[in-house]
């Protein structure tokens, strides 16, 4: 006799024929298979046109407890008020300094434009002297209090880590060579125009540093990096600021945080040549364009393009994009003549 | 055994050199081995300003090189690497 549990692998034209002959069970199998298949079909029509529901970047912060796991404990979610632990206010407040500064400059709803939810680990490790970006969180680590201090608390550093995430998003640009290099030249242009606008300078009065709130007593050097002369930042600062001096070598993904100073000092030439605010939206609208093999030439083309359309519609000033062609002509970024 | 450890990568992009010796019986050198032998799970390729993590073991005449990031770095070898960064 025809199991309903065998006939189940049948396919439906034989489970039709035995049937057909008589077979009861092969029939309520079929009945069965196709009120499956049916069921199946509207979830999933359902789960095609249900509409996304946006999110509003949601905050949440949690306490790694000095383990290497991260969400071990949540700590503050959005709009609860501020907690006793310093750093997971320092999380939850320069993250949303950050989203706010995308969502007022550039429409921009939180990291994906969707409205996705901004997760930020704090203590993470013991003396861990790192931050970084996982692809879905942010997560920070304490210092060792002697060469760095808790990186949460630097505004510069919550918003060069949520700048990759929203680079993920955008261009994506892959973390290696080049384009590995725009990534983190990417990173550093919004740390340091979110850091300005959030310390209320001018660019003249500026430092233009990244990561000089972090650093420890002990450590050699006033900074990470230095946008205006890159390589001078600390002693082991080997950042170029032109093409000549470009790292060829296999390290670091192959020189990501070195020759991002190349393109960093060019934004830095650019921001002194019309103003950090024409800046800003010439390099996010390129950020847009990107795409993930990008390189420092491609970068050329597509940020030129950007500025010229921006200044058609008059929302950058009439000499941006010859400004812009002279930054990066000035540290070896040249048009490849044909 | 003689240990050398790089760590790079990071938002501080600065890397750090370890080298020495440390001492271990027979057992402990081969539960170390084999928990860096374990099979790891896959790099996180999303990752940024993420750590790297070269090390490098020499025992007698034989060495061993393994490289981890953050996610897939098994939890005895934290501890072995806290323990060198620590000295």
């Amino acid at each position: 006799m025809c199991q309903k549990f065998k006939c189940s692998i049948v396919p439906p034209y034989i489970l039709e024929q035995l049937a057909k002959r008589g077979s009861s069970s092969c029939k309520k199998t079929l009945l069965e298979t196709q009120r499956i298949a049916l069921s199946r079909n509207l979830a999933i029509n359902n789960l095609l046109q249900r509409i996304d529901l946006e999110g509003a970047g949601e905050r949440f912060v949690y306490d790694c407890l000095n383990e290497y796991r991260q969400q071990v404990k949540i700590s503050r979610s959005e709009g609860e008020a501020p907690v006793a632990d310093k750093t997971t206010n320092y999380a939850y407040d320069y993250s949303g300094y950050v989203r706010d500064y995308f969502k007022e400059a550039f429409m921009l709803n939180s990291i994906d434009g969707k409205g996705m939810a901004i997760r930020s680990n704090v203590h993470y490790g013991k003396d861990y002297n790192n931050a970084f970006w996982d692809g879905d969180e942010i997560t920070y680590g304490d210092g060792d209090g002697v060469q760095f201090s808790n990186f949460a608390a630097g505004i510069d550093v919550v918003a060069h880590e949520l700048t990759h995430g929203i680079t993920q998003f955008l261009g994506n640009l892959e973390y290696k060579g080049q384009s590995g290099a725009l990534n983190e030249h990417f990173s550093d242009v919004f740390a340091t125009i979110i850091k300005q606008r959030f310390y209320a300078q001018d660019i003249t009065e500026a430092d233009w540093l990244i990561g000089d709130t972090v650093v420890g007593r002990d450590f050699p050097g006033k900074a990470i990096r230095s946008m205006k002369a890159p390589g001078t930042a600390n002693q082991f600062d080997s950042q170029p600021n032109h093409m000549d001096n470009y790292y060829t070598g296999a390290s670091d993904n192959y020189g990501v945080h070195i020759n991002s100073g190349i393109p960093n000092k060019a934004f830095y030439l650019s921001c002194m040549a019309i103003g950090i605010d024409d800046c800003s939206l010439i390099w996010f609208s390129t950020l847009r364009k990107l795409w993930r093999t990008a390189n420092f030439q491609d970068m050329l083309g597509v940020i030129t393009e950007v500025a010229n359309q921006l200044m058609k519609e008059e929302k950058v000033c009439n000499t941006a994009s010859t400004a812009i062609m002279e930054s990066f002509s000035a540290v070896g970024i040249i048009p490849l003549t044909v | 055994m003689k240990y050398k450890m790089t760590i790079e990568g990071g938002f501080v992009g600065i890397p750090k050199t370890y080298q020495g010796e440390h001492r271990m019986d027979n057992k402990e050198k081969s539960q170390l081995i084999h928990h860096l032998q374990k099979t790891s799970p896959k790099r996180n390729t999303n990752a940024r300003d993420a750590l790297t993590y070269h090390l490098e073991l020499t025992d007698l005449d034989r060495v061993y090189n393994f490289e981890f990031d953050e996610f897939n770095i098994p939890k005895e070898v934290r501890m072995f690497i806290n323990s060198i960064i620590k000295k």
